[in-house]
């Protein structure tokens, strides 16, 4: 079976090098019949990829040692839906889930461009099988997922403890699907551009693939806060590390471009600031990968290094050259067609609200490279961890929080200084007011009162521009509130759906600034009876008990909880030490509520019965997780394609709102 | 086993992709497609700008004026571009009408 994966791997990697061939002949030949076997042969690598997979998931899911890569990361004891997620728990797995999904995405975006764009469909096969071929060189000869032992184990190794989450099993693949998707963009552009046809550079194509990748790496980056809370068992969500910061870059910079490609989609300006985004992003998820991969930055999440990373830099030069370069040559093309009509507009809010982005972009980077940077330099390698990204960061965010309220304000085009101020009044006294309420409620810290009282500020807009909305429906058409929502939105999808994730991300603001700046934590040592407190909370240490799971002897810490005389029930605190030696893992003590988290990890206990808890009261953590939830619906709603322009009346007002009477 | 079923996926894979060669396909006339491409999206251009405008004045953010001014200039630009889409897609004397010839290669 390992034979048929093999072949199934050189068989796409033949099939990638004749698309990229054949499209290169076809485009020059003008022979549309080369173009189309070279997007067959894209849909046959696709086919022989997926007959890769099917042979790694059989592999795994049988057990089937025979397998150096089913050896390394299944055991015996491990359930069989890790045994399955181990297909991306280890580098030449995930390399083939690399592959797998830039198939796909391949199949689809040559389809869609073969619609709108029929010309760009060659120098998209190229880039697309380009990339493509580089990661299939990767598993055919330098980490095939296919290699053999010839005496296999009667057991394997499993994964690493901490990958057995289900947060873990989807954490990956979803930011796979977000880097990988970043791709697509690129490829649009970097044909757009050598073909000379498409004045807009090929980024308004770009958009909608680069919203999908936005989302996916959303959504991943939310899965692995979950995962990195509940199961690294130190108390956060998110530590700057070097993979986690690896998978932040693109997405600030995708969520630049998403702002600013309304910009050229509107005034037709900002071309080659938006050629330059997608560029840097797709650079950025190649980076992101070779930080994962190489091991070069110490990380909790270099669960596989290798000396991989080498032949990723040459592939992240190679293609940033070839893609500056043509954006060089085809500078020109790019012109901005208008000007700026008004300082006061909306495109100048998303201008500054890009250069914010970038400059939180190039301070984590600078961050994240660090060590790499003062070791060449000095010979010593320098880590400046969370303290330089916990100074750098935030006053810039509050800068882009602050942007995120004025911009709905602001009309496209130009906006008049009364009107500005007039639509200010009531989303600033929101803001204000919650700040008066905070300061009032005791809290003084400078800091977390700014950000409360710009997210108020922030909800105030987003509640006046739906507000204002309704009410335009509900007199033209005489609608009821509910209704008139739901048209709104439905008529509106992007600018809705917009202000729908701008909600969750106040809400995941408001849960970051709550739990980084409130958290109360301690230490206790406690024998059978005692109780420790800590925030409102009291806790009971009841004793240990132990017993045996998937191999790991689990010694748990029994707890109560109580809150004044309240009883808020059992906990259990527990610890995973496996049987075959390898890292212990916690099971945190977990109890959530809107006002926060009591988060309690067992640290370690002695022959007496004492137990050692660490106990942690974390606010509003929860709001993180819901505005993880209406960010993912307001995505959703922003992606569901619009009504075709074609088929709309000419008389806006009636296209957006709906004829009275009608 | 494994032997019978890589021939017959090498065989497959051969075939599917080489089948287009047998078969002469016209070249897609680029000249027209990069144009509807571009009038194409010039219409939704300005199709998307006459919806933010309205929405924006309809909301209040916009003074009358404003809008009157901006508004005037996006939906010449529709209508320009609607109209040669139009003109593009209206049959040729002595042609019969039929599929368009820009169509993708697949």
């Amino acid at each position: 079976m390992a034979s048929l994966g093999r072949f199934a791997l050189f068989g796409a990697l033949v099939l990638v090098l004749y698309a990229i061939a054949a499209a290169v002949l076809g485009a020059r030949a003008r022979r549309a019949e080369l173009v189309a076997s070279a997007v067959r042969a894209l849909g046959g690598s696709a086919a022989l990829l997926a007959a890769a997979a099917v042979v790694l998931f059989v592999a795994l899911g049988t057990r089937d040692y025979t397998f150096q890569y089913v050896a390394a990361h299944v055991d015996n004891a491990q359930p069989l839906i890790y045994d399955l997620a181990a297909f991306w728990g280890g580098m030449e797995g995930s390399l083939l889930l690399w592959a797998l999904v830039l198939a796909a995405y391949s199949l689809a975006a040559v389809r869609a461009v073969g619609r709108a764009q029929p010309a760009l469909v060659p120098g998209v096969v190229v880039v697309l099988a380009g990339v493509a071929a580089f990661f299939l060189v990767l598993l055919t000869a330098v980490a095939s997922p296919f290699a053999t032992v010839p005496f296999p184990a009667a057991d394997g190794a499993g994964m690493n403890p901490l990958l057995l989450n289900p947060w873990m099993a989807i954490h990956p693949p979803t930011l796979y699907l977000g880097y990988v998707g970043l791709t697509v963009p690129f490829a649009l552009v970097v044909a757009a551009l050598a073909s000379g046809r498409a004045a807009d550079g090929g980024v308004l194509l770009a958009r909608r693939w680069m919203v999908w990748a936005w989302y996916c790496l959303s959504m991943g980056l939310w899965f692995g806060a979950k995962w990195s809370y509940v199961v690294l068992g130190w108390g956060g969500y998110w530590a700057w590390d070097p993979v986690e910061n690896a998978a932040l870059m693109p997405w600030l910079v995708a969520t630049a471009f998403i702002h600013s490609v309304m910009i050229q989609e509107r005034r037709e300006m900002l071309s080659r600031w938006n050629v330059v985004l997608v560029i840097l992003a797709f650079g950025l998820s190649i980076f992101g990968t070779f930080l994962t991969r190489s091991g070069v930055l110490s990380s909790v999440h270099s669960f596989t290094q290798s000396s991989i990373g080498t032949l990723f830099l040459v592939f992240l030069a190679g293609a940033l050259l070839a893609a500056f370069a043509i954006a060089a040559w085809r500078w020109d093309l790019l012109r901005s067609r208008h000007e700026l009509d008004a300082a006061l507009s909306r495109e100048s809010a998303f201008v500054l609200n890009n250069v914010l982005f970038l400059a939180i972009a190039l301070a984590v980077f600078l961050g994240t490279v660090f060590p790499v940077i003062s070791e060449v330099l000095t010979g010593r390698r320098v880590n400046v961890g969370p303290p330089f990204f916990d100074h750098v960061i935030p006053p810039i965010a509050v800068g882009l929080l602050l942007l995120m309220g004025v911009g709905p304000l602001l009309a496209w085009r130009r906006s008049s200084a009364d009107q500005l101020r007039r639509n200010f009044l009531a989303p600033g006294a929101a803001g204000v007011a919650l700040g008066a309420v905070l300061l009032a409620a005791g809290m003084r810290a400078p800091g977390p009162i700014l950000i409360f009282t710009l997210v108020g500020f922030v909800a105030g807009t987003i509640v006046l521009e739906f507000a204002r909305g309704i009410r335009v429906r509900q007199s033209l058409r005489g609608e009821g509130v509910p209704r008139a929502f739901v048209a709104l939105v439905a008529r509106n999808r992007r600018r809705y759906g917009g202000y729908i994730v701008h909600f969750g991300m106040l809400l995941l603001l408001c849960g970051l600034t709550g739990s980084s700046v409130f958290a109360t934590q301690r230490l206790a040592t406690l024998a059978p009876g005692e109780s420790a407190a800590v925030g409102p909370y009291r806790v009971r240490y009841d004793g240990l008990g132990q017993t045996t799971a998937h191999g790991a002897l689990v010694v748990g810490a029994r707890l109560r909880v109580f809150e004044g005389a309240r009883d808020d029930g059992p906990l259990t605190a527990a610890r995973n030490l496996f049987l075959n030696g390898r890292d212990s893992t916690s099971d945190v003590a977990l109890r959530s509520t809107p006002r926060d988290d009591l988060y309690i990890t067992l640290v370690g206990w002695a022959s007496d019965g004492r137990a050692t808890l660490r106990l942690l009261v974390n606010p509003l953590v929860l709001w993180m997780w819901a505005g993880g939830l209406v960010l993912s619906a307001g995505a959703i709603v922003a992606m569901l394609p619009e009504a075709r322009p074609g088929t709309a009346p000419v008389v806006m007002p009636e296209r957006v709102f709906g004829a009275a009477g009608r | 086993m494994t032997a019978v079923i890589t021939v017959v996926l090498a065989a497959a894979a051969v075939w599917y992709v080489l089948a287009p060669l047998w078969r002469r396909l016209p070249a897609p006339d680029r000249s027209v497609s990069v144009e509807r491409a571009r009038l194409a999206a010039e219409r939704e251009t300005a199709l998307r700008v006459l919806s933010d405008l309205a929405l924006d004045h309809a909301t209040g953010k916009m003074s009358d004026a404003d809008y009157e001014a901006l508004r005037g200039r996006q939906e010449t630009a529709a209508m320009e571009a609607l109209r040669r889409l139009d003109a593009m897609d209206a049959p040729k004397p002595g042609t019969r009408p039929g599929p368009a010839s820009a169509r993708p290669p697949e």
